[in-house]
């Protein structure tokens, strides 16, 4: 029984666009977890997101943030949650200084306290020596880096994650993976989506499954592992997922290469 | 700019305070997109190599405002309701264009919804945002269009005229924008995005031609009008011109006329602007509403749609099967039917490319009406020109940029294909660019004026369209050979060097006028013209074959 508070509770929560993409997704989730939020593509892990950062506002059931009701306050949400989003969005006709302080004044910062930070942080990911070049000419997982500052700089107490890792070099990998366990050990809360099994298997303390919009799985990687009896969670989410056919589809793929 | 806009803005703060607004928030916003404004490539200014340019948008203003001093000139010159009309039929004009080329990526920008929306800022915030920075937007070309007219009015009528003037351009950039808005959202509802995109791209063509083109003919074209003599008189068809209608009440104003045209005119041009509005609200303005939002929440319809590509496999115009006829090799037709479609399907591309078209159509116009005669005189005394020979050799303009922009990408990195690849010769690879561009691109133009010519000339003229689309082939394969050797869309946009240019363009004048020349030469001797192809085809094939032989020393990556 975990006895920190609930930061983030949903209950039947329900979205439907032409087709429904989410159904009836219940989620309890504790100040201080790291919850790996894993499924296939279109299972509708970005929209889940999408719904607990406020961004989509129209959905079906209820979804409170740090007691604040989603539907309700979204701006009292938004205060205190980062977001770092799937494609690396941002205004990359700007320097990542203009980018950053834009960012911080949105929060209102203080601007000494932007400049301070947003160079100090800018340093950590080697980004220094760019503070001042446009982001038009920078690779995706520079633009990545940015994007990762830009979420965590106002020091939220939940940060919700979609593919953080995409495009960083492997120091930047370790990097960020320390910084959200540290990060855990201060008491923040992760919601963390990504489709790198290793890494949610490692950092996860409870590893949310969904498919098709539905959640299908929800424990600690221990958990998953007892009840499905295989060794990775690569494993455990292939069988959850239905797709079995791995190896017969390889073969039929390696057959046409040889015709 | 950007402070001088902010410490506007900053007098209006209570005004915003009043209604809600976070002002600091407000503040940000705009700043930030003031800023990328300037930065952002317009249809009239496109960034070069290490172009950091703060001032692209201030670019554009200065050139609308040179442009708007040719119709200060004709006010000058003209009476009340023509210059009057000319006036305010270039400003809704070119407001209207100007939206559609350069603010409709911000119209359909879906950025803001991942960068800001999940920042804590009120909707009331952000629409008030949207909406300020839309109108600081059309203030600053309203004013760079309008300045110098407006002063040419004031000169001419006097300072009475000072706010009617006033009241009459905010009605005319508010009856550009509402029906500009209302039909972009009217082809937003029928097409899909990547339609709408394709129209867009279009718009911003015809932007570029309008734009150079009319720097070119517009002086000549008035300058063979007689102004003053000219007696405006309204026509059924005027009540269908809204800058007429605006030109009609603005003189009701200045000559207190009250007849049943002018208060027509003032009818219209008070209740178009709120039917539009309402129409726009009632029935659009939802809709795209939650376009929108559903581009954003599930990341794009492209992703979710494939792109209609029209089954064209039937057709004589299929691509695979033309590279059939006219490749030797895999490589080249791989390359040959890459850029073919490349060549109609890039939107970049396009927008580099196609302009010069237009160039070549204004170009053609310059030649034949460029003598002190007028215009109905100088087209009956064609057949008797060699300007026929003229117009078969300026396709080489659009083979010279084509051949140019074709090395040029956002998606260059795609190149790495090329490398790769098990290729000796790269050269198939260019060769099948060259083809691909000529038989694209010059073949159908050529076409064109091959009719056009048989049509003013006569059905003598065969023989010079012969001559002059194997001299087409020959030139482009010269300009080729002579280029800078880069494989198809291989090399960033904005690593282009502009040094060289003038170099280039003196050259392709060159080459067009050797092989024109000689042409021109050979049709003063009796014998058949038809005896020189031989040579001709000898010297493409010498050509050819040294280009298909390029080496990987020879590429530039």
């Amino acid at each position: 029984m975990n006895e920190h508070p609930i930061v983030i509770a949903t209950q039947h929560l329900s979205k439907k666009y032409e087709v429904p993409v989410l159904k009836d997704i219940n989620l309890t989730i504790h100040a201080g977890e790291i919850i790996g939020y894993i499924g296939p593509n279109g299972a509708g892990k970005s929209t889940t997101i999408k719904i607990l950062t406020g961004i989509i506002p129209e959905f079906e059931g209820t979804a409170s943030v740090l007691g604040f009701d989603v539907r309700k306050e979204p701006i009292e949400v938004k205060k205190r949650i980062g977001y770092i989003p799937e494609n690396a969005a941002l205004y990359d006709a700007l320097t990542p200084l203009e980018y950053l302080h834009f960012i911080g004044q949105l929060y209102k910062m203080e601007t000494s306290q932007i400049e301070k930070k947003a160079k100090e942080l800018l340093r950590i990911f080697s980004l220094a020596d760019y503070d001042d070049a446009r982001m038009t000419t920078f690779s995706k997982g520079m633009k990545q880096k940015v994007l990762l500052i830009a979420g965590m700089m106002h020091n939220p107490s939940i940060l919700f994650l979609d593919e953080p890792l995409s495009g960083l070099d492997a120091n930047a990998v370790i990097l960020v993976k320390e910084i959200l366990t540290q990060l855990k050990r201060d008491g923040k809360t992760i919601f963390y989506s990504s489709h790198i099994m290793d890494v949610v298997e490692k950092i996860s303390d409870r590893i949310i499954v969904i498919n098709k919009g539905e959640m299908i799985a929800n424990g600690t990687f221990t958990e998953l592992n007892a009840q499905s009896n295989n060794s990775s969670l690569e494993k455990i989410f292939t069988e959850l997922t239905g797709n079995h056919e791995h190896q017969s589809v390889a073969g039929e793929f390696i057959d046409i290469l040889n015709n | 700019m950007e402070k001088f806009i902010l410490t506007f803005l900053d007098l209006l703060r209570p005004l915003f305070l009043l209604a809600g607004v976070d002002y600091g928030q407000l503040r940000s916003i705009l700043s930030i997109k003031i800023k990328m404004d300037n930065r952002r490539q317009t249809a009239v200014y496109r960034k070069k190599q290490n172009d950091d340019s703060n001032f692209a948008f201030l670019f554009m203003l200065v050139i609308y405002t040179i442009f708007s001093g040719f119709i200060a000139l004709g006010i000058m010159a003209s009476p009340f309701m023509l210059g009057v009309t000319l006036f305010f039929s270039y400003l809704m004009v070119m407001m209207a264009v100007t939206l559609v080329t350069d603010f409709s990526s911000i119209l359909l920008d879906t950025s803001d919804n991942t960068i800001i929306l999940p920042r804590p800022v009120d909707s009331k915030t952000l629409y008030v945002a949207r909406v300020t920075h839309i109108l600081i937007y059309l203030g600053q070309l309203a004013i760079s269009l309008s300045i110098l007219p407006c002063v040419a009015l004031l000169y001419k009528y006097g300072l009475l005229l000072l706010l009617p003037t006033l009241l009459a351009i905010i009605l005319a950039v508010a009856i550009a924008v509402i029906l500009t808005n209302a039909i972009y959202l009217l082809i937003m509802r029928f097409a899909n995005e990547q339609k709408v995109k394709t129209i867009i791209n279009y718009f911003q063509i015809i932007m570029a031609v309008v734009l150079m083109g009319g720097y070119q003919i517009l002086p000549r074209l008035l300058g063979r009008f007689d102004y003053e003599n000219y007696v405006f008189e309204i026509h059924w068809w005027s009540y269908l011109f809204p800058p007429i209608w605006i030109s009609g009440s603005m003189e009701t104003m200045l000559k207190l006329q009250l007849d049943t045209p002018h208060l027509v005119f003032i009818l219209l041009s008070t209740a178009t602007p709120l039917i539009a509005i309402y129409a726009t609200n009632r029935w659009l303005t939802p809709f795209y509403n939650r376009k929108l939002l559903s581009m954003n929440a599930t990341g794009s319809e492209r992703n979710e749609k494939s792109v209609e590509i029209k089954d064209s496999s039937k057709s004589i115009f299929n691509v695979d099967k033309i590279a059939t006829w006219v490749t030797a090799s895999n490589f080249e037709k791989g390359s040959f039917s890459f850029v073919y479609k490349m060549l109609g399907r890039d939107h970049k591309l396009k927008l580099k490319i196609y302009p010069s078209f237009g160039f070549m159509i204004v170009l053609s116009f310059l030649f034949i009406f460029n003598s002190k005669k007028d215009l109905a005189t100088a087209w009956a005394e064609l057949p008797t020109t060699y300007l026929n020979l003229v117009l078969l050799y300026i396709p080489v303009m659009v083979v010279q940029v084509a051949l140019r922009e074709v090395a040029f990408s956002d998606d260059f990195k795609a190149s790495w294909i090329y490398l790769s690849a098990p290729l000796q010769k790269p050269g198939e690879l260019l060769l099948g660019k060259v083809k691909a561009v000529f038989i694209k691109l010059i073949v159908p133009i050529y076409l064109l004026i091959s009719i056009i010519i048989l049509f003013i000339w006569g059905v003598s003229s065969i023989d010079d369209i012969l001559i002059g689309f194997i001299n087409n082939a020959l030139i482009t394969m010269v300009i080729a050979s002579l280029a800078d050797k880069y494989l198809p869309l291989s090399v960033p946009s904005n690593a282009k060097t502009e040094s060289g240019n003038i170099a280039r363009g003196i050259f392709t004048m060159f080459c067009m006028a050797i092989p024109g020349l000689i042409h021109y030469w050979l049709t003063k001797f009796t014998w058949p013209l038809i005896l020189v192809v031989p040579f001709q085809f000898l010297l493409i094939y010498w050509l050819v074959k040294q280009y298909r032989n390029t080496s990987w020393m020879q590429i530039k990556i």
